[in-house]
C-alpha cells in the first residue's frame, strides 16, 4: 500500500516535470516528443481500460480518429472556441461508443475484436470518401488562440496526464473492481444483482471517450490529421506499448508507450526494420516475457508488491 | 418440527408451473411444476442428468424456458434476465466456476454487495459480517482461486449471502467436502435459514445431508418430476428407488 | 443482360479466392480457437513466391510458362508450409486457446513477416505474364481463360476441402477438437497434432489463394493484407468456425462487392458490408450458420 502510494506520488511528481517542460523548454521538438508520449500512454491504457472487462479493443483506434475529426470540424468548420472543440471530442466520441457499445457488446471474444477491427477499418474508409472531412488528404488548419500558444503544449500535457490519472483512479474504484470480476467470470457479478451488459458498455465509453479527447489534442497538437493516422496499426502498436510495459498494472502501459515511442524516434529512418523491429519485440515480449516489464518488476519484489493486480 | 408448520403457514415465494426446456431436440426439464414456501429448505435432488442444473438456470433467468411460467413475490418472471431477478433477492450459487477466482476473498464478497450498498463503508461492513459468518474472515487477502476447496464452497455462499437473498438457491453446494466440513455447511444452512430468514433451495448430491436439513424434497428424473414430499415420504417411494438404483448399476 | 452475366462472373472470381482465403481462417479458428491476423502473410508468401519463380523461370531459364507456374505453385506451397510449421512450432502452440496472446503474436508476425518480404522483394509490384491466354464469351460476357481457370481450380480446392472435413478421418478430427476439444481428447483425439494440420491446411488454402491471386494481379508485399478486412467480415457473417457459412459468406460478399461496386462504388459497398455486419448482429450474434457461443 506504502508502496503504491510512492509511486502514485512519483508519477505525479513526473507528470508536473512533465507540464514544466512543456512550458519552460524552448525545444519545440523535445516538447512534440513528450506530448506523443502522454498521447501514446493514452491509447495504451485506454485500450487496457477495455482489457479490464476481456475484451481486446482495436476500435480505440477508430475513437482516437473520431475525436481527432470532431474536434477538427468544431474548429475549422464550425469555428468553435478552443475549449469547446477539445470538449466536444470525448461527447461525440462517447455517443458513437455507446452506440456502437451496445450493438456489440453482446457478443465477445473473437467476434467483438473482428468487428471492433472492422468498424476502424470503415470508420478510415468513411473519412477518404467524405469530402467535408478532406478526403484522402485530411483536414488542416487546428490552431489553439493566439492567446494559449505559448501554454498550447503544457495544456496538452496536463489534460493528457488528468486522462491517465482519472483512469486510474477508476481503476481503483468499485467500478474498476467490477469490471475485473466481469473479465473474470461474469456470472457470478450478474448472479448478484449486477448489468452485466451495461457495465461493460460504461467501461467501453469511458475509454472512448477518454481516448477521443486525447484525438482531440492530437488535432491541435498535430494541426494537421489525415484518415491514414487513424488505422488499426494505431491500436496494434497500443498493444505493443501494453505488452511490453505489462497488462497487470496500469504503469505498464504508460512505462511501455514512453519506452517505444522514444525508441520509435531513432527508427523512424530504417524502413522496412522499423516494422521487423516492431513485429520481433512484440513477439519476444509475448512468449518470453509475458507480464512485461511491470510482471517483472512484480516477481523480483517476489509478487508482493504488485500481487493484487497480477493475473 | 417446528420447521414442519412453518411450512404449511409459508406463503409461496416461487412458483414454477409446467417449466419445460429443451436442447435441439433434448428435453432437458418437462411439465415441472413446483412452489417454494417462506421459510423452508426445500431438496432437488435426482440422478445425473435429471435437469437439476437446468432448472436452477431458468428459475435464476440465466437461460429462458422454451414454454411454462415461473413467479416470485407475486410477480411474473418467465421472461426477466438473471439481473431482474436477482435484484428481486433470488440468488444462485454456482455448481463449477462458482467464484472469482483470480480476485481476493474480500473482493469476491465486496463486489456481491455493490448492487443493493452505495457507500463503500457499508460494503465494507456487510463484507465482514459475510466473512465471519462464513468463517473466511482469516482469509481476506487470499486469491479465492487459491483456497483449499472447502473455503472456496464457503466463499461461493458468502458472495451469495452478500447479495442479501430472499431466496437463496444452492446448487451442490456440498460436493468435495470432507466429513466435518459437510457438518459445518449444514449448521450454516440452517443459520441461515432460522436467523437469517432465508429460505433455501438446494440441490444436492449427497443424500444424508438432503434428507437431514430439507423440510421437503422434490426428486427430478430423465426432467420430470418423479416424486415430492417429506424427507420421510420421498426415502419411502418405490419410483425413487428404483430411479437411483437404476442408475448404479 | 451480358452487363448482369459479367458482373456474376466477376463475383464468382472474385469470390472463389475469399472463399479459400476465409477458408484458411474460419478452419484455423475452429480448431485452435485463435484469430490469426498474419493469414494473409501466407497469401503475400505463396504470391511473391510465384512472381519471382515465374520470372526468373520463363526470362532466365526459358522454361515453358505452363511449367513454370507449375513448379512455381507447388515451390509456394511447401515454402509457406514450412513457414506455417515455423509459425505454429515456435508460436502458435504456446498460445493455443489463448484469443489475445494469439492475435498479439499474430500480429507481430503480420509485422516481422511484412518487413521482411519487403526487405527481399521491395516494393515494387510485378505481374507474370499470362500462363494461359486467351478469352472466351458466355452468354454474352467475356472472360480471360485464365479467370476461368482460377475459378475452377479454386471451386476444386473448396470442393476437396469440404471432403476432407466431412468425409476423412482428419476432418472427423478437425470438427470434434472445433466442437469440444476436451470431449476430443477424452476420445484419445491427439488435439496438439489436429491443431497443427489444421493449421498448415488453413496455411495452404491461403497459399493457393495466393498462388492464384498472382496470376492476375499485379504482386506486391502486401497483397494479402487487403483480403484480411473482408475476410473477416465474411467469417462473421458465416459464423466463426463454419465451414459451409465460409463458402456462403465468401460469395455473398463478393455480390456485393461486384454490384455494389459497378452500381455505387467500391467504397460504398464496403460500406454496405459493415451495415450488414451490424444488421446480423442485432438478429443473430452468432452468425448466419454459426453455433451459439457458449
Amino acid at each position: 500500500m506504502l508502496k503504491d502510494n510512492l509511486g502514485l506520488t512519483l508519477c505525479i511528481l513526473i507528470a508536473l516535470a512533465s507540464i514544466g517542460f512543456a512550458l519552460f523548454s524552448g525545444d519545440p521538438y523535445y516538447v512534440q516528443v513528450v506530448i506523443w508520449v502522454f498521447t501514446n500512454a493514452v491509447l495504451a491504457v485506454t485500450l487496457r481500460f477495455v482489457l479490464l472487462i476481456g475484451e481486446l479493443n482495436i476500435a480505440t483506434a477508430a475513437f482516437f480518429g473520431i475525436g481527432a475529426y470532431t474536434t477538427a470540424v468544431a474548429s475549422t468548420i464550425m469555428d468553435w472556441t478552443f475549449f469547446a472543440s477539445l470538449l466536444a471530442a470525448p461527447v461525440i466520441a462517447g455517443i458513437i461508443s455507446a452506440l456502437f457499445g451496445w450493438i456489440t457488446l453482446r457478443t465477445k471474444g473473437p467476434y467483438f475484436l473482428l468487428i471492433s477491427f472492422a468498424f476502424t477499418e470503415i470508420v478510415r474508409l468513411f473519412y477518404t470518401k467524405t469530402e467535408a472531412l478532406g478526403g484522402n488528404s485530411g483536414m488542416i488548419g487546428m490552431f489553439p488562440p493566439m492567446a494559449l500558444n505559448d501554454y498550447f503544449p503544457a495544456i496538452a500535457v496536463t489534460i493528457l496526464a488528468a486522462i491517465l490519472f482519472g483512469l486510474y483512479a477508476a481503476e481503483r474504484s468499485n467500478l474498476g473492481r467490477v469490471f475485473k470480476a466481469i473479465q473474470n467470470n461474469e456470472d457470478i457479478p450478474r448472479s448478484v444483482g449486477l448489468n452485466v451488459i451495461g457495465l461493460k458498455i460504461l467501461c467501453f465509453v469511458i475509454a472512448s471517450a477518454t481516448v477521443g479527447l486525447a484525438g482531440g489534442v492530437h488535432a491541435y497538437t498535430n494541426s494537421v490529421i489525415a484518415p491514414a493516422d487513424f488505422t488499426y496499426f494505431v491500436a496494434v502498436l497500443a498493444l505493443a506499448y501494453v505488452k511490453i510495459g505489462g497488462e497487470g498494472h496500469i504503469a505498464g502501459p504508460i512505462i511501455g508507450a514512453t519506452i517505444l515511442t522514444l525508441a520509435g524516434q531513432f527508427l523512424h529512418s530504417f524502413g522496412p526494420y522499423e516494422n521487423i523491429f516492431y513485429g520481433a519485440i512484440i513477439i519476444g515480449a509475448l512468449l518470453l516475457v509475458p507480464g512485461g516489464i511491470v510482471g517483472l518488476g512484480a516477481r523480483f519484489k517476489t509478487g508482493k508488491f504488485m500481487g493484487r493486480a497480477e493475473r | 418440527m417446528e420447521a414442519l408448520s412453518n411450512k404449511n403457514k409459508g406463503k409461496v415465494l416461487l412458483r414454477a408451473e409446467g417449466l419445460e426446456r429443451k436442447f435441439g431436440g433434448l428435453t432437458a426439464v418437462a411439465d415441472f411444476s413446483f412452489e417454494l414456501r417462506e421459510g423452508e429448505i426445500l431438496g432437488l435432488i435426482g440422478p445425473n442428468g435429471a435437469g437439476k442444473s437446468t432448472t436452477f438456470n431458468l428459475i435464476s433467468g440465466f437461460m429462458p424456458p422454451t414454454s411454462g411460467s415461473l413467479s416470485f413475490l407475486d410477480q411474473n418472471i418467465t421472461s426477466k434476465n438473471a439481473t431482474h431477478i436477482s435484484r428481486m433477492g433470488l440468488i444462485r450459487t454456482f455448481q463449477h466456476e462458482s467464484l472469482l477466482s483470480e480476485m481476493s476473498v474480500a473482493d469476491n464478497i465486496i463486489i456481491a454487495t455493490t448492487h443493493r450498498l452505495k457507500s463503500q463503508a457499508a460494503r465494507l461492513e456487510k463484507m465482514q459480517e459475510t466473512a465471519k459468518l462464513t468463517g473466511l474472515e482469516d482469509h481476506l487477502e487470499v486469491m479465492a482461486g487459491s483456497l483449499p476447496h472447502g473455503l472456496q464452497r464457503m466463499l461461493s455462499i458468502a458472495i451469495a449471502l452478500a447479495a442479501e437473498p430472499k431466496v437463496l438457491c444452492l446448487d451442490e453446494p456440498l460436493t468435495g467436502l470432507q466429513g466435518a466440513e459437510v457438518g459445518a455447511a449444514l449448521d450454516l444452512f440452517e443459520m441461515i435459514r432460522s436467523e437469517l430468514g432465508i429460505t433455501i433451495l438446494l440441490v444436492e448430491h449427497n443424500m444424508r445431508a438432503v434428507m437431514r436439513i430439507c423440510d421437503r424434497i422434490l426428486v427430478l428424473n430423465h426432467g420430470r418430476l418423479l416424486a415430492a414430499g417429506t424427507p420421510e415420504e420421498v426415502s419411502q417411494n418405490q419410483l425413487v428407488i428404483e430411479a437411483y438404483l437404476g442408475h448404479k448399476k | 443482360m451480358e452487363l448482369q452475366v459479367q458482373l456474376l462472373m466477376n463475383t464468382l472470381q472474385i469470390g472463389s479466392v475469399y472463399v479459400l482465403f476465409a477458408l484458411g481462417l474460419t478452419l484455423i479458428f475452429g480448431v485452435m480457437k485463435i484469430v490469426n491476423f498474419a493469414h494473409g502473410t501466407f497469401f503475400t508468401a505463396a504470391a511473391l513466391i510465384v512472381s519471382s519463380v515465374m520470372i526468373w523461370g520463363v526470362d532466365t531459364a526459358g522454361i515453358p510458362i505452363w511449367f513454370s507456374y507449375l513448379i512455381a505453385f507447388v515451390l509456394a506451397l511447401l515454402v509457406v508450409c514450412v513457414i506455417g510449421f515455423v509459425v505454429y512450432f515456435f508460436g502458435f502452440q504456446h498460445v493455443l486457446k489463448d484469443l489475445n496472446g494469439s492475435f498479439i503474436l499474430s500480429i507481430g508476425l503480420l509485422l516481422l513477416l511484412n518487413g521482411t518480404y519487403l526487405l527481399l522483394y521491395g516494393g515494387v509490384p510485378r505481374s507474370i505474364p499470362a500462363v494461359v491466354p486467351g478469352n472466351v464469351t458466355f452468354l454474352g460476357a467475356s472472360l480471360t481463360i485464365q479467370r476461368l481457370l482460377l475459378m475452377i481450380v479454386a471451386a476444386i480446392i473448396t470442393i476437396g476441402l469440404y471432403l476432407l472435413v466431412h468425409r476423412t478421418k482428419l476432418g472427423l478430427s478437425l470438427r470434434a477438437v472445433a466442437e469440444d476439444q476436451e470431449a476430443a481428447m477424452l476420445q484419445g483425439i491427439p488435439y496438439r497434432r489436429v491443431a497443427l494440420y489444421g493449421f498448415l491446411i488453413g496455411a495452404t488454402l491461403a497459399a493457393c489463394a495466393g498462388a492464384l491471386m498472382a496470376t492476375v494481379t499485379p504482386v506486391t508485399t502486401v497483397i494479402g493484407d487487403d483480403f484480411l478486412v473482408k475476410a473477416f467480415i465474411i467469417i462473421i457473417i458465416g459464423g466463426l468456425g463454419s465451414v459451409l457459412g465460409a463458402i456462403l459468406g465468401g460469395l455473398l460478399i463478393a455480390l456485393i462487392e461486384s454490384f455494389g461496386g459497378y452500381y455505387f462504388d467500391p467504397s460504398t459497398a464496403t460500406l454496405a458490408m459493415f451495415v450488414l455486419v451490424i444488421v446480423l448482429l442485432i438478429v443473430r450474434p452468432q452468425g448466419i450458420l454459426g453455433h451459439a457461443e457458449r
